[in-house]
């Protein structure tokens, strides 16, 4: 049991540091791992393969090509300035408006897009040659748009929450989903303090930007479509109209309407969309599927146990596990992407939390923001190259200001950690359940 | 000749993953039309539908092999340029290709051929399992293909980067 913990360890870290993929680092070193427990060589390459095709064997699963395909649709014909524009209405009142404006404006796009880069990208695209005219900070503006692209990731529709509600054995994605509003709006608003606190301090310029009601209503009319499709989603799950798999397929269905209606949709873009949303899938069911493959060895040879009574020997305060689970997670989420790092740390710590009274809901919530920290962080990091790139900053001058803003989001999560409420609140009025 | 193969198993992945992917759109859709609309679920849309996403997961997983879409950390990789960068592909593709060869073609191969013996059936439908399960070594086999082409020619291959895409993705928004 010690030796396939060992081999799993170092043969994952090892493969992945040398530039395997990600998921063929897990599948290979819990191969060499199962070659130890299994009789033959033989079944553990049957019972691998098995594995991998029967985790993916889940209804909830079907949601996310489907949502993929509808943010991929929704990426297209002028959205995201649709979105910004709506930012602009909501937040240009804010001293450092146009840096505000940028965190809004991610975490409206980034929900509908479901991805960080592509939401950091258009958003600092469009606005920074706003910023730069403006004369403001443009390390600071950067930075604003590296720290908040993750929080669509938090706020529903969340490929990484459906990843999640399978990973930890079945989680309601109903719940997790309307649980990840307030986390989601807090990170946000956690990187908006500190703007404001800069931009009174003289830092960002403080000219404001109101809108007349004519004008607010004209820009709220063309972001309508954008909306309308988180509404149909929500509304549908909320409202027990669909499951969050129909919902996706709604979803996916509306955004084609819209595309075909808008002509900005060809067959041939169709069929490029859909490919792209394939292999996007496909690239997150291989690392499920190993992952998944993973976890039950870990499990079915008692290593979760060893390792949770190793976690819990440190300390039986739940305070204290959960502030160390928690920098735990900060360290190793800069070098996981969101997705390699719930699949890899669920199976080890939810038991963990459960034990110490902690519900899956609330640990989902914790784990993801956690590792949305995480991405905007050097060395993965994507989201932080495409800034840096769009903005025109060198990477360099962008840790500076990005470090009181991780000060900030951490605060955030230190909230959303010790206040269950703040995740289990909002599903308990609108659903009725918290788990 | 070997990038003409190349661009054959390309699409014809492609048309897999578009089949696939028509198959698990249309069920999820039927299964809410038929509950809301007829009046009567149907009730093999979400077999169906799990079954679409296996095989539209396992025929993605190599087609993004083909295109290098499996997301790996480059930092090693972003210091090696020429010689020694061709030789780090050939490297990973050599670790990649034992692991496709060995659990997707041949392991997975083997889970078709035991459920053939024992005539293992889905739950709902009665449909062989076999057929669900066959996606694992067509994959494998499309797997090392690519593997192969990239252990002979690692120059032909781009590694796909999502910061060039995003950034591409965001011109073309900007001329549209």
């Amino acid at each position: 049991m010690t030796t396939a913990l060992l081999i799993l360890a170092v043969v994952f870290t090892a493969l992945m540091m040398f530039g395997v993929p990600v998921s063929f680092s897990i599948g290979i070193a819990t191969l060499l791992a199962l070659f130890t427990v299994t009789p033959t060589p033989n079944t553990a390459l049957i019972v691998s393969a098995q594995r991998v095709a029967s985790s993916l064997d889940s209804f909830t699963l079907v949601a996310i090509p489907l949502f993929i395909l509808a943010g991929g649709l929704m990426n297209t014909g002028g959205i995201a300035m649709r979105l910004i524009d709506l930012a602009k209405v909501l937040v240009g009142w804010l001293p450092g408006s146009l840096a505000q404006i940028s965190v809004v404006a991610n975490a409206l796009f980034g929900a509908i897009s479901g991805s960080a880069v592509a939401s950091a990208a258009s958003v600092g695209a469009t606005l920074s040659p706003l910023q730069r005219q403006a004369g403001y900070n443009m390390p600071i503006c950067a930075a604003a748009n590296v720290a908040s692209s993750p929080c669509g990731l938090l706020i529903p529709p969340s490929g990484a929450l459906i990843v999640y509600s399978l990973i930890s054995g079945g989680t309601p994605v109903d719940v997790l989903f309307v649980a990840g509003y307030i986390p989601g709006i807090l990170m946000a608003g956690s990187v908006m303090v500190w703007l404001a606190i800069i931009a009174r301090r003289g830092e960002l310029p403080t000219d404001v930007r109101r809108y007349s009601m004519n004008e607010a209503a004209h820009i709220f009319w063309r972001a309508l479509p954008a909306l309308a499709m988180i509404a149909i989603i929500m509304g549908g799950i909320v409202g027990g109209i669909f499951t969050a798999t129909e919902a996706a397929g709604v979803a996916a269905l509306y955004t084609l309407v819209l595309g075909l209606l808008y002509r900005s949709l060809t067959l041939k873009t169709l069929v490029g969309s859909v490919i792209n949303a394939s292999v996007g899938t496909a690239v997150v069911m291989l690392m499920v599927g190993v992952s998944m493959t993973m976890s039950w060895l870990l499990a079915s040879t008692g290593s979760v146990q060893m390792l949770g009574e190793a976690i819990i020997g440190v300390s039986s305060n739940p305070y204290v596990l959960l502030l160390l689970l928690n920098i735990l997670l900060l360290v190793l989420g800069t070098f996981l992407d969101i997705t390699p790092g719930l699949l890899i740390f669920t199976p080890i710590f939810l038991p963990v939390a459960m034990k110490l009274g902690i519900s899956p809901v609330h640990f989902g919530i914790i784990m993801t923001f956690n590792l949305c920290i995480g991405i905007a962080t050097p060395p993965v990091g994507s989201t932080l190259f495409v800034a840096s790139r769009v903005s025109n900053v060198p990477l360099a001058q962008l840790t500076k200001p990005l470090l009181p803003m991780f000060a900030f989001m951490i605060v955030a999560l230190g909230l959303v950690t010790y206040i269950p409420a703040l995740s289990l609140w909002l599903p308990q009025v609108l659903l009725g359940k918290t788990g | 000749m070997l990038k003409s193969l190349r661009k054959v198993a390309d699409r014809l992945l492609e048309v897999g993953l578009v089949l696939s992917f028509l198959v698990l759109f249309l069920c999820v859709l039927w299964q809410v039309f038929s509950r809301y609309v007829l009046n009567n679920p149907a009730t093999f849309t979400e077999e169906v539908s799990r079954f679409a996403v296996i095989w539209l997961s396992l025929l993605g997983t190599a087609y993004a092999c083909g295109k290098l879409e499996h997301m790996a950390y480059n930092m090693l990789e972003s210091r090696l340029s020429g010689a020694s960068l061709l030789l780090h592909m050939r490297a990973v593709a050599a670790i990649t290709l034992a692991f496709s060869a060995a659990v997707f073609l041949y392991g997975g191969g083997r889970l078709v051929l035991r459920a053939l013996q024992v005539e293992q059936l889905s739950a709902t439908l009665e449909v062989p399992m076999a057929y669900v399960y066959a996606c694992i070594p067509i994959a494998g086999l499309f797997m090392v293909f690519y593997q192969v082409l990239i252990l002979i020619a690692p120059q032909d291959f781009k590694i796909a980067d999502e910061v060039e895409a995003a950034l591409e993705h965001v011109e073309k928004e900007k001329l549209a």
